[in-house]
């Protein structure tokens, strides 16, 4: 099974040159069921990405570009009071897909931002009264520029927390740029892309990560980590215990990935970063104000025993 | 140089020399026993003082409890020794950096202290060679943030001297220290001096001027509402007419852009450049206008913002005359 | 440098006045009562400042109250010159006033030094178990004050300051202990002023008029306390000798000139000594309360060890300095005994010496008659004793006074009298027939305290008696208060006066009043023996019972032993010290699993190959693969093996703890033989001695 990630993988990697470890995330994220958070600048590559995960594994797949005027209604469908038969039908939105990609999901209103990240959380849609079941499963990818850019309604920390990760794309390295200007000419190569997985096969990943091994020394370390974020001087607040859950999910599922029955430390410091980052914020302004400095000083401030 | 002081800077060198080979510049440091230095203090000696005193006395009266009182204090006296070390081992300190300052501010460098384990940590003192004290205590908590203050008085990159950490707990009768060197530094802008600009200021932005860049004065014509837009600027009239959500553009032609140029001061020192060009990009920052900066050697674009300020900010605290090229008075 | 820390906490004036005030306490009794008034109103003062009633007295306040209060500690003192209580008295002043200006920390810690100063000084009046536990008191709380001084935190209470106060001194108890033990103890450098105390006993006068005794006869006052090494010799029996009175001037017996002919007494008898032991000797130890002269009581024939005492020609026990403090020493004696067989010129003019006149013919009369009748001289004395018996002769602490020819009157008068009479007109009558006499003062009898096993010897027990020299006997004991009321000597004083008016009239309500009570008594000894076991062991420890000690533990070479023991008692107070608190405090402890890694960690961080923190053990596996390629392969078995036991799938609690188990047998195994692989051939070596784990 995990080879058949691993061409999976390489497959995305033909659209998003040099970024294996980017793409390893994303799947180790949809293989513990999470939602993803892409954070980017724009013309990274962001939707570049959503767009091949949802082709490798074939699922049912929806676009919804976010802008200030999208209302929640826009997302989630209207009843529509047709005359022919004289009754109210319900016109399922967007959202009523498998794989969900909320492109730019920052700038939209927060009353927006706040119907999408409920029906994430509670995988099912409350239009007028009645309550619809999303289908299963239910993915949503979205992408954000970064929060300093104009004309952005941030996301608040109580809706962050509902990404299971989030990750950054990054600049390409110079080689995989390279690559990139050669075959500019070639259009778009994502209609190229294979479908080499199922649905059945994600449940059946899904599955088996569950079935990876937690040692007590594992949950120890894990623990520390959590207590630290709460404990600490730097740390604005701590990790929830939704955020502790979080890590030990992705581990488990980074850990299957890695072909192994149980997790280790290191499975927890590979997703460590993608996990939290969105979930910290530093107390004060200084150096340590990124999540992504307060998640490497949880990896060289907490010890492993 | 006199041969006393000539032998003073070769002591205070080889002493820095064994100091950076005892105790290295990281980042981080945990005290223990290889980093920490103990002595009696003033106190510690007058106590030792008063416990002579007694003995001798003691020896005199044939006094056995006056023996008994003295070496009870000559006991704790040792014991405290211990208990100095103690506050100090085990103590990590690590070094967060500090904010940019301005020179003749005091640069505040944030250390992080940190107790292994659970033992308190009282009274910790810390400060830079001849500067002011700060204090710390880490009593339940494992954690305490500390600033330490330099004052700046160069511009450039401040290289924070060994930080003494030191503390006198619990009888003040021995000061426990060690001399880290957490290889901290703070950026240090030049001071802000005003001055009025000189005549090149239309000249130096006429280059750039292109009528896409937005500015406040003259009407240019509506375009699509986008989020984040102003609400000011929004065409209130055209939404009432039905044709939906626009925003007027303006644009300017008296130019609200300015580069700030090195030659906008002539007749001054380099260091008085500098401080001018340094109180405009304040200005500049403050009155919501796009703003380059062009040094000799280096040039930054035209922008606005927190990151663009700390950027100009920088190339103003760095900027070496030498690879510049250009003289200093000469313009 | 620290400004604003040198302010004075709060809480740090607070105790220093608690401390203060306790220390003070005991000296109140010998302090003036303006003294104690000014202190008292100078702290009022300093804690109205405190609580910001009032300010800091100004320049001139401060100025007057030193000019008029050292002028009146002077004049105080005046009569007695500049002795330790005026220096006292100033010292105490001067801290006091001190709290008035005391403005930031140098100031206090001048005052918490002079504190301690203070607390020595009460040793220098008393060092009783009492003033030993109010020192030590006083000491924690004066650790407190500086403590607080350092403190300027939320742990800046008198709880927590306490608390680690208290800690801080029963730690170094151990250390002090065993300093107060070895360090060595060396004689006084220079001579210094003593305390003139009104409350300390003088003990007997080493003159007798016959009505000085009395005033001891009436105090309860402690003498000295006798422990005897084996059983104690009957109470009829001791006869606890001072000095020898033997010059008569018509009312008073003195000393009679220099005596000081003296023999060192620190060997055995010397060659020209001229007492002859007999049989056995009786050993004891005696602790001498003060009196502030310079002899000691000893039985007869008595043979001392002390250094700093001498024996005189009349077997007075002489000491270097006057006991102002509880003195020591051991005696051996040897009740059966015969001295002096020859006697010199000098002395047998000494002891037949009369006064000037014919002051009592009756009672030369008498003697004359008497000795007439004898056969011999020992005959001659028995008479006389008969005489103090037949005739109506009465024992009285109060008899009435006597006039210029006191023999005569109280021989033929008034026949009333103590120890003192009687002593004095025996041997008046010897010398009036050319016997060699003279009086002997001293103690006789004690009280045996059955629960601690030694006896006491009070005030009350002070005695008079005689010895009368007898051709080929030499000096023979007569007691002829024995004569008159042989009660006084086989029952003991106590029972003996019991209800005589005047005996312990100024006990007050001390608790020798409540003898009769049983329990108050029982009680009472308790305590006395608790009092005397500190004399004998801790306050009497000196430099004699230190070499003794010591002696017995290194033999010859007890001064070089003395210091090693001291280095080597040090040394360890650090070693055990230091690792009680220093040890290093790990959060969690660890199981067999992962302390054999770390056993294997620390192996690998000393051959230069540290693991970082926060670093995983694949991680760290792989980098050291890099750094230490000869290493990969172990490595890399051992981090697999031990990520498969503590990470793996039956990583279960159970698991890991068995000891048994097989994966943790080759962890075991492996991690051995890499961090043998790791060590330097020298611990390899030591390794192998089973030198080091």
């Amino acid at each position: 099974m995990q080879d058949r990630i691993q061409a999976a993988i390489d497959e995305i990697s033909k659209v998003l040159l040099g970024k294996h470890r980017q793409i390893r995330l994303a799947l180790c994220c949809m293989v513990s069921g999470g939602h993803l958070l892409i954070e980017d600048l724009p013309g990274m590559g962001k939707t570049t990405l959503a767009h091949a995960l949802a082709r490798v594994f074939g699922l049912d797949f929806n676009r919804i570009q976010f802008t200030s005027d999208l209302l929640p209604a826009d997302i989630l469908g209207v009843s529509v009071f047709e005359q022919a038969t004289g009754r109210f039908i319900f016109h399922p939105g967007p959202i009523f897909r498998q794989l969900v990609l909320a492109d730019e999901i920052n700038r939209s209103t927060p009353k927006t931002q706040s119907a999408l990240l409920e029906a994430m959380e509670e995988g099912q849609v409350s239009v007028e009264g009645e309550t619809r079941p999303l289908p299963s499963p239910f993915f949503v990818i979205a992408t954000q520029n970064p929060v300093s850019l104009a004309g952005t309604f941030p996301l608040p920390e109580s809706q962050l927390d509902h990404f299971l990760m989030r990750i950054g794309i990054g600049y390409p390295d110079p080689r995989a740029e390279r690559q990139l200007l050669e075959r500019s000419n070639e259009g778009d190569r994502g209609e190229k892309l294979q479908q080499l997985l199922t649905v059945e096969d994600l449940r059946e990943m899904r599955l088996a990560a569950n079935a990876v091994a937690l040692s007590p020394l594992l949950l120890d370390y894990v623990q520390r980590l959590v207590a630290h974020t709460r404990q600490s001087a730097g740390f604005h607040f701590g990790l929830s215990p939704r955020g502790s859950i979080a890590i030990v999910r992705a581990a488990r599922s980074w850990a299957w990935l890695e072909v192994r029955q149980h997790a280790l430390p290191e499975d927890v410091q590979a997703i460590l970063a993608a996990v939290v980052e969105h979930r910290l914020r530093a107390a004060t302004d200084g150096d340590g104000r990124t999540g992504a400095a307060l998640a490497h000083r949880l990896l060289t401030e907490v010890d492993v025993f | 140089m006199t041969p006393i002081v000539a032998m003073n800077n070769w002591f205070s060198q080889r002493m820095q020399r064994w100091l950076a080979a005892r105790v290295p510049a990281v980042s981080h440091v945990l005290l223990d026993r290889r980093n920490i230095f103990i002595l009696p203090t003033g106190p510690g000696l007058l106590f030792l003082a008063a416990t002579t005193l007694i003995f001798v006395t003691a020896i005199n009266y044939i006094l056995s409890m006056a023996f008994g009182l003295a070496f009870l204090m000559v006991s704790v006296f040792l014991l405290s020794i211990l208990y100095s070390f103690r506050n100090l081992q085990c103590l990590s300190l690590r070094g967060l950096g500090a904010e940019p300052v301005f020179v003749g501010q005091d640069a505040a460098f944030a250390v992080l202290l940190e107790g292994e384990g659970q033992r308190p940590h009282e009274m910790l003192e810390l400060h830079f060679p001849g500067q002011r004290w700060s204090h710390a205590d880490l009593l339940d908590n494992s954690q305490a943030r500390v600033s330490v203050f330099l004052p700046a008085r160069q511009r450039g990159l401040l290289k924070a001297p060994r930080l003494v950490v030191q503390t006198r707990f619990p009888l003040g009768l021995w000061r426990a220290w060690s001399n880290v060197d957490l290889a901290m530094q703070c950026l240090v802008y030049p001071v802000p001096v005003a001055g009025p600009l000189g005549g090149h200021v239309l000249a130096s932005v006429s280059g750039k001027s292109e009528a896409s860049l937005a500015g406040t004065e003259d009407f240019h014509g509506l375009r699509n509402y986008q989020a984040g837009d102003s609400l000011k600027q929004i065409a209130w009239k055209s939404l009432a007419r039905g044709q939906g959500l626009k925003v007027k553009q303006f644009v300017d032609n008296a130019d609200d852009r300015l580069m700030l140029d090195w030659a906008m001061f002539p007749g001054l020192s380099s260091e008085e450049r500098l401080s001018r060009l340094c109180y405009w990009v304040l200005e500049l920052d403050r009155g919501d206008i796009d703003y380059g900066l062009r040094l000799p050697g280096l040039e930054i674009d035209l922008g606005r913002g927190e990151v663009h300020r700390r950027k100009v900010l920088s190339a103003l605290a760095l900027w070496n005359g030498s690879k510049g090229g250009q003289g200093d008075r000469s313009a | 440098m620290i400004e604003a820390r040198e302010a004075i906490p709060r809480i740090s004036l607070l105790w220093l006045l608690a401390a203060l005030l306790l220390l003070i306490v005991p000296h109140v009794v010998r302090l003036p009562l303006w003294v104690t008034v000014l202190l008292l109103s100078c702290m009022g003062w300093r804690l109205l400042i405190y609580a910001g009633r009032l300010g800091f007295p100004g320049k001139l306040l401060k100025i007057s109250i030193v000019l008029v209060a050292l002028p009146l500690t002077v004049m105080q003192y005046g009569a007695a010159g500049v002795g330790l209580d005026t220096a006292v008295c100033l010292l105490i002043l001067g801290v006091v006033f001190k709290l008035l200006e005391m403005r930031d920390r140098r100031d206090i810690l001048i005052v918490i030094a002079l504190c301690y100063v203070l607390a020595m000084l009460g040793f220098i009046y008393t060092q009783t178990i009492l003033a030993t536990l109010h020192a030590f008191v006083c000491f924690i709380l004066i650790t407190a004050t500086m403590l607080s001084l350092y403190r300027d935190n939320a742990r800046n209470t008198f709880k927590d300051n306490g608390r680690l106060a208290v800690r801080l001194v029963l730690q170094s108890i151990p250390l002090t202990i065993a300093l107060f033990v070895l360090v060595p103890r060396v004689s006084p450098l220079w001579s210094m002023p003593l305390p003139v105390s009104s409350s300390t006993n003088m003990g007997l006068s080493d003159e007798m008029t016959p009505g000085d005794i009395t005033n001891l006869g009436r105090s309860t006052e402690l003498a000295f306390r006798v422990s005897f090494t084996g059983e104690a010799p009957a109470s009829e029996a001791l006869y606890w000798r001072g000095l020898v009175l033997d010059f008569f001037d018509g009312r008073t017996w003195r000393r009679a000139g220099s005596t000081l002919q003296t023999y060192q007494l620190n060997s055995r008898f010397p060659t020209d000594f001229r007492g002859v032991p007999l049989g056995e000797p009786v050993s004891y130890d005696v602790i001498m309360e003060p009196t502030q002269q310079s002899w000691v009581y000893a039985l007869q024939l008595a043979e001392v060890s002390a250094r700093d005492m001498v024996q005189d020609r009349n077997y007075s026990l002489i000491t270097e300095r006057p006991i102002n403090q509880r003195y020591r020493y051991q005696v051996n004696s040897y009740l059966q005994h015969q001295t002096d067989l020859q006697l010199s010129g000098t002395q047998r003019a000494r002891s037949l010496q009369m006064p000037e006149g014919d002051l009592n013919p009756r009672t030369s009369a008498l003697a004359t008659e008497l000795r007439a009748a004898a056969g011999t001289d020992i005959d001659f004395a028995m008479a006389v004793l008969q005489h103090f018996r037949e005739q109506p002769f009465y024992y009285t602490l109060t008899p009435s006074a006597l006039g210029d020819s006191s023999i005569d009157e109280f021989m033929f008068t008034t026949r009333e009298g103590f120890c003192g009479h009687y002593a004095g007109s025996f041997v008046y009558m010897m010398r009036e027939v050319g016997i060699p006499a003279r009086v002997v003062v001293g103690y006789q009898g004690g009280e045996y305290n059955p629960y601690e096993d030694y006896t006491l010897v009070y005030q009350y027990n002070a005695h008079a008696w005689a010895e009368v020299w007898i051709e080929g006997e030499g000096w023979v004991r007569f007691d002829p208060t024995a004569a008159v009321a042989p009660e006084r000597i086989t029952l003991g004083v106590e029972s003996f006066f019991q209800d005589q008016p005047g005996f312990m009239e100024d006990a007050g309500f001390s608790m020798m009043r409540f003898r009769d009570t049983q329990w108050l008594n029982t009680l009472r000894l308790r305590l006395e023996g608790l009092d005397y076991a500190w004399n004998r062991w801790v306050v009497s420890y000196d430099e004699n019972m230190q070499m003794e000690l010591l002696g017995g533990w290194f033999g010859d070479n007890a001064r070089q032993g003395l210091l090693v023991a001291l280095g080597s008692t040090i040394a360890l107070f650090f070693v055990l010290a230091g690792w009680f608190l220093l040890r290093q405090t790990h959060g969690t402890r660890h199981d067999p699993a992962t302390s054999l890694y770390m056993k294997l960690l620390q192996e690998l961080a000393k051959s230069g190959v540290p693991r970082q923190r926060g670093e995983g053990p694949v991680d760290y596996s792989s980098r050291v693969a890099i750094e230490r390629p000869d290493l990969a392969t172990d490595m890399r078995d051992v981090t697999d093996l031990y990520v498969r036991l503590v990470y793996g799938e039956k990583s279960g609690a159970a698991d890991v703890k068995d000891l048994g188990n097989t994966n943790l047998v080759n962890l075991r195994l492996s991690t051995r033989q890499l961090r043998r692989r790791l060590m330097t051939p020298l611990r390899r070596l030591l390794q192998a001695c089973g030198l080091v784990s």
